[in-house]
Order: structure tokens, then sequence, then C-alpha cells
């Protein structure tokens, strides 16, 4: 059965099944949403772009570009935890060239008091979901707050450290500095962000080299923060394909604690994104804190090796003179023996088969073979 | 083996010999013939030459590792890829051009040609500036001499063509050179090769730059 399957819809088996395992429930939405909840929180969304429509009440609605933010919209505020999953089709643009692209995209958020404990679940279960679409994979961790607590401490405006963000997601140490020194930011501040940017490797050997790169109590604070996080995650027994890169950190505005990136072999960018966005919550008027990430199966297309080569085994051609019940038995009896017949009356057309065959009468006679 | 994508032309072939002097030499690119891809098995590189604005779309969908690419195409494309060193070659200016004596009339929307539609974009949107883009793939200079625009934003590297056609830079947007870049996942996995390459390449690029 699985041989039927795309590796991307195999991946979904697979990680249903391992967030149904540690207790997160399916969740399910309509395609439409209101415009509104895009508009409003344009700036957390990877696009801008959103595909909208008049409903027959006359409200303007949309494709959905995003799902959290939905799932945020409807979480009770009742305080109590919110662990869901979601296995949802988005729409969005994905660059300028590419128009809307409709993205399947897999993902799971827990929403309410996140602890130590929950942002190690999230961050182990992002790990595992890696590892379940393919061995070889690695997920680099950052945290918001150890960044904009260094901002603080370089006293840097919004637009400022937008840009130094920028700088740092690109790993672009000569733009930084050129940056700072411009900016009068002390030179003890300038080399702190350059060997912040150079950080790379697994995070409990990466640890000590952030903790030395502390400036203040922010920056402490987020430091304290991954080293539970690291303790927790090798209790768990993983770790091993978690590093420490602050080239991670998100663009966005909203997120403001832990945030990742994972890569698998064979993809050239970021299969899985996410982190905390309390920030996000409390915009969408909820009081509580969230942690979640999304897979973008869209990208696993190609890692399954090369795809179908034959439209089926067998091509089975027959006209009018055929024996119908001969046939049968013979289509049955190829079927059984494990193949894939395509029958057809008349011309095969473009079909590329393995076998081609024709049914003569009540026999079936080998006609050419493609392989 | 680090796939390696090289722009074509004088920079290319000037960005290769650093790649060289650094270690990363490949003998068979310097052979005639018309083979696309060298690679040199004992130091781990295959090169590729694309067309210097094809380097960032190799780089981002994982074609090649690592690329060379001007700061131009990074920022009108803003691809998503590390930028790792600047390597200090292919200098020049991303500027505003047009007549001597042309008078900016706040009055009227600015009619500003060029190839690199995103870059004028922001710069004008820094200075709230309305103005009205005329995409051009080539021949930028004509475009205010024929009255198809006031303004012109391109690269300039001696000023040469503009001062033959009575044209001057009116403005400097940002100044232009070749940087090294590589993808997101490949760096992830390959990230002590390519951070030992770059270390090398940086060192090669400081010294022709002190």
């Amino acid at each position: 059965m699985e041989d039927i399957l795309s590796y991307e819809e195999q991946t979904v088996f697979r990680l249903r099944a391992l967030y149904e395992r540690n207790g997160y429930r399916p969740y399910r939405m309509s395609k439409f949403e209101e415009y509104d909840l895009y508009a409003e929180n344009k700036d957390f969304l990877v696009s801008g772009n959103i595909i909208t429509f008049t409903d027959l009440s006359g409200r303007l609605m949309a494709l959905k570009p995003d799902v959290t933010l939905s799932i945020i919209k409807n979480y009770s505020n009742d305080g109590v935890m919110e662990k869901v999953y979601y296995d949802e089709n988005v729409y969005r643009a994905s660059g300028p060239d590419s128009g809307y692209q409709e993205i399947t995209q897999m993902g799971l958020e827990c929403i309410g008091c996140v602890d130590d404990y929950a942002t190690a679940e999230v961050v182990r279960l992002a790990a595992e979901s890696l590892a379940l679409i393919r061995g070889e994979s690695l997920l680099n961790l950052s945290h918001m707050g150890f960044l904009r607590g260094l901002f603080d401490e370089m006293r840097l405006t919004e637009q400022q450290s937008s840009q130094l963000l920028r700088a740092i997601c690109s790993k672009n140490t000569g733009e930084l500095r050129q940056h700072l020194l411009a900016w009068n930011v002390p030179e003890r501040l300038v080399q702190t962000a350059c060997a912040l940017t150079a950080l790379h490797g697994p995070l409990p050997e990466q640890l000590p080299a952030l903790a030395a790169l502390c400036v203040n109590d922010a920056t402490e604070a987020a430091c304290r923060e991954l080293r539970a996080l690291d303790a927790l995650l090798r209790a768990w027994g993983c770790g091993g394909n978690i590093c420490l890169d602050m080239s991670a950190a998100g663009q966005t505005a909203y997120y403001n604690g832990v945030v990742f990136q994972g890569f698998v072999r064979g993809v050239p960018s970021a299969v899985l994104s996410g982190g905390r966005y309390d920030g996000l919550m409390e915009k969408l008027g909820k009081h509580a804190g969230a942690i979640g990430f999304a897979v973008y199966l869209n990208l696993l297309e190609r890692l399954g090796g090369p795809g179908r080569v034959y439209d089926a085994d067998i091509l089975l051609c027959y006209d009018d003179s055929t024996d119908l019940a001969a046939m049968t038995a013979a289509v049955q009896a190829l079927l059984k023996d494990g193949q894939r017949v395509r029958v057809q009356k008349g011309d095969a057309g473009k079909l590329r088969c393995k076998t081609r065959m024709r049914m003569n009468k009540t026999v079936v006679e080998p006609v050419e073979t493609d392989a | 083996m680090l796939n390696i994508a090289l722009p074509k032309g004088r920079l290319g072939e000037v960005v290769f010999d650093m790649f060289a002097a650094a270690g990363y030499d490949c003998p068979a690119i310097r052979e005639p013939g018309r083979k696309l891809i060298f690679e040199n098995e004992s130091t781990g590189v295959r090169y590729f030459w694309v067309k210097p604005s094809d380097v960032s779309i190799y780089v981002e969908r994982g074609a090649a590792d690592i690329g060379v690419a001007g700061k131009d195409i990074l920022l009108e494309y803003a691809p998503q890829v590390y930028e790792l060193a600047d390597l200090h070659v292919g200098k020049c200016r991303m500027c505003v051009a047009g007549f001597r004596d042309f008078y900016d009339d706040p009055d009227r929307t600015l009619r500003v040609a060029t190839k690199f539609s995103n870059i004028a974009r922001q710069y004008y949107a820094g200075k709230s500036r309305l103005i009205d883009i005329i995409h051009l793939n080539g021949s930028i200079e004509l475009a205010p001499i024929l009255g198809l625009s006031d303004v012109i934003v391109d690269i300039v590297e001696t000023g040469t063509t503009l001062k033959e056609n009575n044209l001057a830079v009116l403005a400097e947007i940002l100044p232009i050179s070749a940087r090294l870049i590589a993808n997101k996942a490949s760096y992830a996995f390959a990230c002590e090769q390519i951070e030992t390459l770059t270390r090398r390449i940086r060192a090669i690029a400081d010294r022709r730059n002190p």
C-alpha cells in the first residue's frame, strides 16, 4: 500500500501518529476566514498577498494563508492548555514570479501556560518530526529574547533592530559591523553581535559560548531558558541534531522566545519553522503563552526518489472482437500477481507502461515493451 | 563535494583565482573546451559558470552550495541565502544618474528607468518621493536621453558611458561588490567545510583590500 503513497502522504501519516501519541488533538478548520483577521496581522504572515472574495452575505473573506491565526482566534482564553495539530492547505504567494500556490502544511500549536516542559516538548516534537521526514536532519535554534536583550543594550530603534536582525539572519557580519559602527554602538557590543552571528553547533557545546556573550538580565534569562531546554532535551535522549544558530531567528515582531528552523538533507530550504509567539497572542487579546511549528510538506515532493516512471505496469488493449469474460479472467490473474493494470479499448495514446498487451479474442498477446 | 556557482565573465575569473589561491584550485577549468562542470576531487569542489544574475537562484535553490553574486543582485532579488563575506572585487556603485543640470521638480512624479526596480523603489520610498518605475532590461542610459525617464538608477563603474552621453551621477545609493553566499541548508549540513572556505577566502579578500 505504501508504494502508491507519495513521500508527502507517507510523511503525513507518520507525523499524525507522532502528534497523536503525544496527546495533541487534530484541529479542523474551514478553508475560508474573514479577511480582517489577516489584514490586522499581516506582519505575522509569510506573504501579505491574500486571495479574497465576497461571500453571499457581503463579507470580505479570504482563502486562508495561515493556520496559526485561526487557532489563536478560537482559543477560549480560559487558561486551560490547548494542544492541537493540523494538516491543512494554505494559499499564499510564495514569490513575485510564482503567483499563488496551494501549500500543504502540517504543524502543531501548544497554547496556555507554556513553561520549560511545554517548550521542550514542542522543540523535541519538531526534532522528531524532522527525523521522521528523513533521518539526516538538523534543527537550528535561536532565541528572540536574547537578541532583543542585546538590541536593548545597544539602544537601537525598531528600524535599526530590524536591519540588524536581517544581517544576523543572513550571517552577514560585514554589514552588521558596518551598521553598528555607523550607529555608534560600543565596540564591545559590536564584537558580541559578530560572535553571536558566527555561533553554530550542537546546543550543549555552544551554550557556554552563548553564556559568555550575555550583556544584561534579558540575555541571561534567555540563556537560562536555553540551558533548561537543553537539560530537558537530553533527559528525553534527543538533542544530537539540535544546533544553536542565532540566524534561525524569525523576522516577524511576534516571536519572543525560542525560535527554530528545521532542515533535512536533500531539501534546499527550511522544511520546518516555528517558535514562541506570545506577542501575537497578546495582539489578539489572548492572555496565554503559545509555541508551535509548521512543516512545509510541499517541499518534500522530491525527497521520495525519482517518482513514477510508468503509468501502469501492464497496458491491456482490446477491441470489439474481444471476449470480455476471458479478458476479465486475464485481468484478475494479472492483478492477483501484483501488477498495476490499465485496460483500454482502442488507442493507448501517450500512456507509458512497462508492458503492452493485446487481448485477441480470448488470448492475451504481448505487443511491445517500453522497459 | 561542494558545488560552487561562479559568475561568467571577467569577475568570475578574478573570483576563481581567489578560490584557487585559497586552496580550491581546479586545473580542468582552465582547459579549453565546452565542458560545463569542473571538478577537483582532491580539494572537494565542483565549479560551474552561470549568468551572474542567476548565481543567487542556483544557491537559494540548492543546486549550488555556495556562489559569488553581486550585492546589487542580492538587494534586488532578496534571495534567502547566507551572505558570508565581502570579496572586495567587482566594485562599483548603485547610483541615480541623469542630465547634469537636471532639476527634480517636487510637484511632478519622478520617472525612473532601471533594471533594479526594488532597489529604486526602496531608495525613493525612504525619501517619500513619488516615482514611476520604468523597468528596462538594458541600455538604461538611453531612457533620459530619449525622454523616456527623468533619471535612471543603475550601476556605475567608471562613469565613462554616462560622461559620453552628457549624463552624470546625481546621487549615490550604495556601494556594490561581489559577495560569497551560501545555501542555508547546505550550510547546516556542511558548516565546517563552508566556514573553512569562507575564512580562507575572506583572508585573501582582506589582503587585497587592507
